[in-house]
């Protein structure tokens, strides 16, 4: 420390920085309170000098922090807390009044022991606003998480698209392989699709698209993975449903494509559907293989005449 | 500029303030906890950075295969980063004996970095003391938890080819807590490190 520096200006200096600076005793009794930590909890420090911390502040983890302060006096080592943790050791508010967005000030905090004036064993903690660390980091998690969403969506219909359908059918296709259970994987197809968009425009054939997945959504139960595959091509993932469950399910969505026609400004146009159907039995090496069976049952209707729906056979 | 790794009478002398250091270290944990803690004979080694973590995995070997770590960086005369590694059931039964409330939400976490500068803080200042020279921490930050050991050690571009290397198991004399401590020292520390060890020979 320089001479040009009196104890005065130390003192000022611990009294003004931006920084929550207090100092206790073993006991947690205040020896030092600065101007942050008076301006932010409205407790000025000749209320709470020479008083227990606890009785100013009786929300404080008292069993926690006297267990700290003890420890860093023993060890004779710093400690620290950090905001990802607990959020704040001491509820202030925080600095942003107008932008918001908070609730409290995120703080990190340092525990330094030290030895008093007297050879008393003391503890320093400084308490450190990251109010706008916690923010942005916040900020980019959500970034983060909305990033892999989008990422597993099909942006016209919002329902999944291929890759993430193809990663939860592998992860359920192991648990049904090793614990056993049912699983079963139906393709769909629309009939004539490229007819729809040559006929009506592109913008029909989004339509058409649009609605056809409402309609299976609505009667899909919450745990089957309905995804675009391709350009007209939707693939749906059944947990614990054989082929007799499957093919109820199929011959709902078949019917009410069929039967609901979509409307696309003054033109009406009728759609319908194939399907083909597969279902896990043990020998099933891997989810290729079972999405390999309901693409080949889909061709077969589509060969059979469209508009129905083919359970996969093994001579297919 | 190529540093002269310490030779083999220095690396005696090390091995012996750490023996002392970290002994010290369980000391102060045992009156801190109030329990029996056993600390493991340090494992002293100079490692590259290739086989750092095939190091490390052999003395956590067995105890599964994901762990959770913390990592913090120390600095001033000696320099380096200290890692903690914690089995399955992290450190769980230490709660009560830090003071914590088991409902807390965050706890677990918080309690995984506190145990961990607690255990870094007092085995490497042990170590620092012994041998005169000054060292500071930084905030301990968690690596990750329930992750293969890889991930947790997993380092960018590592700039070092090779690094003091001390690790020391830690555990309690009852129950089943225990965790294995790998303190990372960097070349530029050796030289620091080598008058320091100079220095505790001659006050014998």
């Amino acid at each position: 420390m320089t001479a040009a520096l009196g104890d005065n200006s130390l003192g000022f200096i611990i009294d003004r920085v931006d920084v929550g600076i207090l100092v206790v005793t073993e006991d947690l009794e205040v020896v030092l309170w600065n101007r942050f930590m008076e301006a932010n909890s409205k407790v000025p420090a000749e209320v709470i000098v020479g008083t227990n911390l606890l009785e100013s502040f009786p929300d404080l983890p008292g069993k926690w922090l006297q267990k700290k302060v003890r420890s860093v006096q023993l060890l004779n080592n710093f400690a620290f807390t950090s905001w990802q943790q607990r959020p704040y050791l001491f509820h202030f508010r925080h600095h942003r009044p107008i932008t918001g967005g908070v609730t409290h000030m995120y703080q990190n905090c340092t525990f330094i022991p030290f030895e008093g004036g007297g050879g008393e064993s003391l503890v320093c903690i400084t308490l450190f606003d990251v109010t706008d660390t916690a923010i942005s980091h916040r900020e980019v998690q959500q970034a983060h998480a909305d990033l892999e969403e989008l990422s597993h969506r099909d942006p016209l219909t919002g329902i999944y698209n291929r890759r993430y359908m193809e990663a939860e059918l592998d992860k359920e296709f192991q648990r049904v392989a090793r614990y056993g259970g049912k699983l079963s994987v139906l393709f769909l197809d629309l009939d004539f699709f490229k007819k729809v968009n040559d006929t009506y425009g592109h913008q029909a054939g989004d339509q058409v698209l649009i609605e056809v997945t409402q309609r299976i959504t609505a009667i899909a139960r919450g745990t089957d993975c309905l995804a675009r595959y391709g350009g007209e091509e939707f693939a749906i993932m059944l947990p614990e449903t054989d082929t007799v469950g499957g093919l109820i399910f199929a011959n709902r969505v078949r019917e009410v494509i069929e039967k609901t026609p979509v409307y696309y400004e003054e033109h009406t146009i009728a759609v319908t559907a194939s399907l083909g159907l597969s279902e896990y039995v043990e020998g099933t090496k891997s989810y290729d293989a079972l999405l390999d069976q309901s693409d080949k049952a889909l061709y077969v209707a589509k060969k059979q005449g469209r508009n129905r729906v083919v359970c996969f056979l093994p001579e297919m | 500029m190529k540093i002269e790794p310490l030779n083999e009478e220095e690396n005696e002398i090390l091995q012996e303030v750490i023996n002392i250091g970290m002994g010290q270290a369980g000391a102060s944990l045992a009156k801190l906890l109030d329990v029996f803690v056993n600390l493991s004979v340090p494992r002293v080694s100079w490692v590259n950075d290739e086989d750092f973590v095939t190091q490390v995995g052999q003395m956590v070997e067995g105890s599964g295969e994901h762990w959770a770590g913390v990592r913090q960086a120390f600095y001033n005369q000696l320099e380096g980063e200290a890692f903690a590694i914690y089995g399955a059931n992290g450190c769980q039964q230490l709660s009560g004996l830090m003071g914590y409330d088991e409902s807390e939400g965050m706890a677990q976490e918080e309690l995984l970095l506190d145990v961990t500068n607690i255990l870094i803080g007092a085995c490497l200042m042990g170590v620092a003391k012994q041998i005169g020279k000054q060292l500071d921490f930084a905030a301990p930050n968690l690596v990750g938890i329930d992750k293969p050991l890889t991930e947790l050690l997993y380092s960018r571009d590592r700039e070092w080819d090779q690094c003091l290397l001390i690790e020391v198991n830690f555990c309690l004399e009852e129950g089943d807590f225990s965790c294995h401590l790998v303190m990372l020292m960097s070349e530029a520390s050796i030289g620091q490190l080598r008058s320091g060890l100079i220095e505790f020979m001659e006050s014998y």
